[in-house]
């Protein structure tokens, strides 16, 4: 196998990026136990937030990030008060066919605002070379961003009031309610912030790749998997299997071919469903 | 029950005689009145061209300006009775084709073949169009080829360059008006080879038109000496290309050529150059010729090269007539995928005029077999119906273009063949 570190960093970076679409869609997933097709559409509509922020107002997408994903948070928290809190607590075929539909107004109103053209921000292209390992800054910065992104969404969970609401409410709804949580406040936050980690991932995309109106359903395929993998509706499951997906893609290319590279999550996916169907990190419903 | 009898009265004047009379001058009357807007409507009925185009999935962008090129056919057409290049065809000048308004209906395949196999179903079966034009890529023109082959119906293929189609399969029904596979990447080996280059990667992704455009790259690095040192397919659903670049790159390769789509050129653009890759060419198949190409990259698209059926500035007939109506239509320089829908529509639109029908599709197939002409997009002359490539289109040629930097200004020159070249070739890739 030539040039290891290199395989390496190319799949923690490509993981990184996963990881933020997935961790927001298992956060949604845990607290509401709804499957959000259109998920996948708010990075799309973030990284057209990142790329109008640089080609008309000269913004770095470093610093549209921010407002990129303040901008998804609000429309992300007001969809779900409008919309997906109706479909809470039905069944699940009532959530996919409602996100799905969803999701086809979104993209197909991104096609005619946006049109098809294919779109990116040249930002930060330059490669450089650290112990033999050579990536553009933008790989970089992207996989920095997105390690600080999935920091602070734990450190959100963990030690703030509102994020241990949407854990309780995660664990168990009922019991949160009877606490005193106001569940619904936590199940729109968490909708809100899995949007907005999206639009960030969207952002990074728009640096390191490029951008198009359907590229949100490009991205959900691999996510729902990342998800199932991890476990559904665990967060950290999410993170580890972003970056195992990430690690497969990468030395799966090199150590075997492009085009069996692409099955090898899929394969693990079927073997985590044999020997343990609840996911890396997710729990049975009987534990729950 | 009562029955109604009829009884003449002579207050009125109404004798039986005079009723028959009256009653069968009003019937005749009504009967001819009725047929009026029938015949009226068989004059002007429009004539519905149909067709399924990837306008959104991954060839939605190609897609869309192959649906903008038979868009502008079809309104020109219907104003001037022509299109443009086409004024001198016999049964030109009144509005429309053969004086019948061209309606299109355009369905959209989602990039998708087996969309395409159902739509065109529904287009021959259920809405009955009149005639159809070929939809965009290979994959999807592979796809719907038996199915129009069975409804025998004379259909020209704008965007569908993979030879495979055409290739021992003695088609009917449809013509390619794309310059084939096999000319791909003009110039390439032989640059190469000049330079003294030896190694050779070939990337691409697992789709009918790049496989077959491989196949053909494949035989000419060999024919001209190139050690192929990686030759690879990728799935299309792919969103990093790194992993496959950092293999070009382990290969030793200094030759990268390949790719697919747009989204394709884009990712093995960005790849190379977030790798430090650093091949002597770095050469790619649809994507290089497109703004979106340039416009996403900046200047980490300069000094890659790859090919197109066609540039702004030829001098083809009509061809900067059309240049300017699409400026005024759409706005911006076009492609060459709108300049190929246009094109296959006139050569449908010159098969129908010659023939003088468009009920008799066997005739409107010959033409379009046996046709020598120029279109505003390219030459075209395609196999003859009773050779094994029947339709397999002879004519028509490429230029290589390369990403260079002119005034400050990211733009597209013709870098080979020589005689059409207005650069350099600048070498290594930078």
């Amino acid at each position: 196998m030539d040039h290891p570190l290199q395989l390496l960093a190319n799949g923690l970076v490509v993981g990184a990026i996963y990881s933020l679409v997935a961790v927001g869609l298992s956060l949604v997933f845990g607290v509401m136990r709804v499957i959000n097709i259109a998920h996948g559409d708010f990075a799309m509509l973030g990284a057209y937030v990142a790329f109008f922020a640089w080609d008309w107002l000269g913004l770095s997408p470093l610093v549209s990030l921010l407002p990129a994903m303040a901008i998804l948070f609000l429309f992300g928290a007001g969809l779900q008060r409008l919309v997906i809190e109706r479909v809470v607590g039905r069944p699940l075929l009532a959530s996919l066919m409602l996100t799905f539909g969803l999701s086809l107004i979104i993209w197909n109103s991104s096609q005619v605002a946006f049109t098809t053209k294919l779109r990116g921000i040249s930002y930060l292209t330059e490669p450089v070379t650290f112990l033999g390992v050579t990536m553009s800054q933008s790989y970089i910065v992207g996989f920095v961003l997105a390690l600080i992104l999935t920091g602070a969404l734990f450190a959100f969970l963990k030690f703030t009031a509102p994020g241990k609401a949407i854990r309780a409410t995660s664990q168990n709804q009922d019991v949160a309610l009877a606490c005193g949580i106001d569940v619904r406040r936590a199940r729109t936050l968490a909708f809100g912030i899995g949007a907005a980690l999206a639009a960030a991932a969207g952002t990074l995309i728009s640096m390191t790749g490029f951008i198009y109106p359907y590229m949100g359903f490009e991205y959900l395929a691999k996510t729902f998997t990342i998800v199932v993998l991890g476990g559904l509706g665990s967060v950290a499951g999410a993170l580890v299997a972003a970056f195992a997906y990430g690690l497969l893609e990468s030395f799966g290319t090199a150590m075997l071919s492009p085009r069996i590279a692409p099955a090898l999550p899929f394969v693990l996916l079927i073997a985590i469903m044999i020997f343990r169907p609840s996911g890396l990190f997710g729990t049975s419903v009987a534990d729950r | 029950m009562c029955s109604r009898k009829y009884v003449p009265s002579n207050d009125t004047g109404l004798t039986r005689r005079n009723f028959i009379k009256t009653t069968g001058v009003v019937a005749i009357g009504t009967a001819i009145a009725g047929h009026i807007p029938t015949i009226f409507a068989q004059q002007k009925k429009p004539l519905r061209i149909g067709a399924s185009i990837s306008l959104t999935g991954k060839y939605a962008r190609s897609g869309e300006e192959q649906h903008k090129g038979y868009m502008l056919w079809a309104k020109h057409v219907n104003e001037l009775g022509h299109s443009y290049g086409k004024a001198d065809l016999p049964n030109s000048g009144e509005p429309g084709l053969l004086g019948r308004p061209v309606e299109l209906i355009v369905l959209d395949d989602r990039s998708d073949p087996t969309t395409g196999v159902r739509l065109y179903n529904e287009l021959i079966h259920s809405r009955q169009v009149d005639l159809l034009l070929g939809p965009y890529s290979s994959a999807v023109t592979n796809a719907v080829a038996p199915i129009i082959e069975n409804a025998q119906i004379p259909t020209p293929n704008p965007m569908a360059s993979s030879t495979a189609i055409w290739e021992g399969r003695n088609l009917q029904w449809q013509v390619q008006v794309q310059p084939p596979g096999s000319r791909r990447l003009p110039g390439l080996t032989q640059v190469a080879m000049e330079h003294g280059d030896e190694k050779i990667a070939i990337i691409y992704e697992d789709s009918e038109f790049p496989r077959n455009a491989a196949k053909a790259l494949r035989a000419r690095a060999k024919e001209d000496g190139l050690q192929i040192v990686l030759d690879t397919a990728y799935p299309v659903k792919i969103t990093d290309w790194t992993p496959i670049v950092q293999q070009v790159m382990n290969s030793g390769a200094t030759v990268l050529a390949g790719g697919g789509y747009l989204p394709d050129a884009i990712g093995i653009t960005r790849a190379t150059r977030s790798l430090g890759y650093q091949p002597n060419i770095l050469s790619l198949l649809v994507g290089v010729a497109l703004p979106d190409y340039r416009d996403t990259l900046g200047k980490a698209a300069l000094t890659v090269t790859g090919d197109a059926d066609w540039t702004p500035n030829v001098n083809y007939p009509g061809a900067q007539k059309y240049v300017e109506a699409y400026r005024s239509e759409y706005g911006g320089v076009p492609e060459y995928h709108s300049a190929g829908g246009y094109g296959a529509a006139q050569i449908l639109e010159e098969a129908v005029r010659r023939a003088g029908t468009v009920d008799d599709f066997e005739k409107i197939r010959d033409i379009m077999f046996e046709l020598k002409t120029t279109t505003v997009f390219n030459l075209y002359e395609v196999a003859p119906l009773d050779s094994p490539d029947s339709g397999l289109q002879l004519a028509a040629n490429r230029v290589m273009l390369q990403v260079q930097e002119a005034d400050g200004k990211l733009e597209n020159a013709v870098v080979y063949p020589d005689e059409a070249a207005n650069a350099q070739w600048i070498y290594p890739f930078q």
